[in-house]
């Protein structure tokens, strides 16, 4: 504790220090500016440092009101022990290899799959519905949420719609859309799409409706034409909450796929694993499970990587 | 008589059953330094409001003229996040050239260099810094400030006043100063005006020489009949 007190005075001296200097300044005349620019780079040099200096002390002593930055290997701490669990389980004989394979027996048989050239073909088949329903969702999802936040009528039109599709479970909406659209791909793609279309709505519409009104304010006494305001203010402002639907749909739009593989198609993950409960191959259907895991995870982790650098704007908790 | 810049008459606002301003009229001559002091609740940020033409859902009724060419400064310094400071500059102007005259806004206020950071890398007083840049390169015939530098600390808030004050005497808008800092308005202000349950309780005419000291006689006794306008005592036993 004593170490982060007293860090913080010095912090506190070299403010005030800087604060008389550049007041000195500011009485001499407007010519200074140069001299004023390099004390503000140099508090901002010291400011960093006592940052750095305050998060040194709180690893020692202080108790930190938010938890630090978890590294990569952190974030992996979880699944990694649930899968030396899970395989030393297996090994002992304490799991039934008919219930549940073990991850080593999974990964051999995922890498016979991969050589042989079965993996692949489904994968392929797979990612193709998975990502151009996500695709069309996400466009859908986003010129719905700019129509009904943007617009009276828009959200007149639109905004109860996608609440009544929200409530309602996409694969309830399996019979319609096969009377509708039949068994092939399309069917398929478009219920992947609505589902994604769900999350990118109701995300970048609530971040269009709760834009700040002291910005509102703002565009009005600079003058800002509608079309401005939309540019520069409300779709910036909508940005995070979209990089929030666009993470719970790059996820969504596999896990619609176990079920609709189930219908008239001999090739995907789903039908994969499918068929693997038939003849009761355990070891492909953790295969299956495994590929979700990482594609799910992969996906994620390039929207945040995709969102880190647009909202590079933010320095917020965690980001 | 020099043409009035700012005219206001009969002007009434109210929020709901309460009467925030009541019949209040005044006029602001071009290069007048105006400051607004009252208690909370005393209508000062409504006038100021109004005057910003921010207030299009309170109802009232009154007659305002004020210049086309007009900025606010807030408390707040409302810069957008996603903005670079130099964008926030510029915001909503389209002239050619803009940018450099942004520039030069940012180097008068000792910001130059950082014309690409985000705000959010910026300390408070440069970020209020900022929102002054923006104001003055839309060149105001007025600039409204609605307490600018109360979130500020004591001594960014000294050097932001020299740094305004001097800023104003070059581009020569008039200010409507909303403070409930009666020193602040002391040092700055050409005449003060005291606002006490939505009316104009005095607008006294400041005549001292600048640079104004806090030692002199005179601003002793101005600021007493100031505080003692908004009700203060200044006794302390």
């Amino acid at each position: 504790m004593s170490a982060s007190t007293g860090t913080s005075s010095t912090a506190a001296g070299l403010g005030w220090t800087d604060g008389r200097a550049a007041d000195g300044r500011a009485a001499a005349a407007a010519a200074s500016t140069a001299g004023r620019i390099g004390a503000g780079h140099a508090a901002g040099g010291q400011a960093g440092r006592a940052v750095e200096h305050r998060a040194a002390a709180s690893r020692t002593s202080a108790p930190s009101l938010v938890p630090r930055r978890l590294g990569a290997w952190g974030l992996a701490a979880g699944p990694l022990f649930v899968l030396v669990a899970w395989e030393l389980a297996s090994r002992l004989g304490w799991l039934n290899p008919r219930l549940l394979a073990a991850p080593s027996t999974a990964l051999a048989t995922g890498l016979e799959l991969l050589q042989d050239g079965t993996l692949p073909a489904h994968l392929w088949a797979s990612a193709q519905r998975a990502y151009i329903g996500l695709f069309a969702g996400v466009l859908a999802g986003l010129a719905l949420a700019l129509a009904a936040g943007l617009t009276r009528a828009g959200e007149a039109a639109f905004d109860s719609l996608v609440q009544v599709k929200r409530a309602v479970p996409t694969l309830a909406l399996i019979p319609l859309a096969i009377l509708w659209l039949g068994i092939g791909e399309v069917m398929k793609i478009t219920l992947i799409a609505t589902s994604v279309l769900v999350p990118v709505y109701i995300n970048t519409h609530a971040a269009l409706r709760g834009i700040d009104i002291r910005y509102v304010e703002l565009a009005q006494s600079v003058g800002l034409s509608r079309p401005e305001f939309i540019r520069r203010v409300a779709l910036p402002g909508a940005l995070p909450g979209f990089f929030t639907g666009l993470r719970l749909a790059v996820t969504m739009c596999w896990t619609a796929l176990v079920v609709l593989e189930q219908i008239n198609t001999t090739e995907g993950i789903g039908y994969l694993m499918n068929s693997a409960r038939d003849y009761g191959q355990t070891d492909i259907i953790v295969v299956g499970l495994l590929i979700y895991a990482l594609l799910g995870l992969l996906s994620d982790g390039l929207v945040r990587l995709w969102e880190r650098r647009a909202l590079s704007y933010r320095k917020a908790l965690g980001a | 008589m020099e043409q009035a810049l700012v005219r206001v008459a009969g002007l009434s606002r109210r929020f709901g059953a309460r009467t925030v301003l009541d019949d209040i009229g005044f006029d602001i001559r071009a290069g007048e330094f105006v400051a607004l002091i009252g208690k909370s609740g005393s209508g000062k940020s409504t006038l100021l409001r109004a005057l910003a033409g921010l207030d299009a859902d309170v109802a009232g009724e009154g007659e305002i003229a004020v210049p086309e060419h007009r900025s606010v400064l807030f408390q707040d310094s409302r810069l957008l996040p996603w903005d670079t400071v130099l964008r926030n500059v510029t915001l909503g102007l389209h002239d050619a050239d803009v940018e450099d005259r942004a520039r030069r806004a940012l180097e008068s206020v000792g910001l130059s260099g950082r014309e690409d950071a985000w705000p959010n890398a910026l300390s408070g007083g440069e970020q209020q810094r900022v929102a002054l840049a923006r104001s003055l390169v839309r060149k105001p015939q007025l600039l409204l400030a609605d307490e600018p530098f109360g979130a500020l600390d004591a001594l960014t808030r000294l050097r932001m006043q020299g740094l305004l004050f001097n800023l104003v005497r070059i581009h020569r808008p008039a200010v409507v100063f909303v403070t409930h800092d009666v020193e602040e308005a002391l040092v700055l202000a050409d005449r003060v005006m005291v606002m006490d349950g939505g009316r104009i309780a005095l607008d006294r005419r400041i005549g001292l020489a600048h640079p104004r000291k806090k030692s002199n006689p005179q601003f002793d006794r101005l600021r007493d009949e100031l505080l003692s306008a908004l009700g203060v005592e200044v006794e302390i036993a």
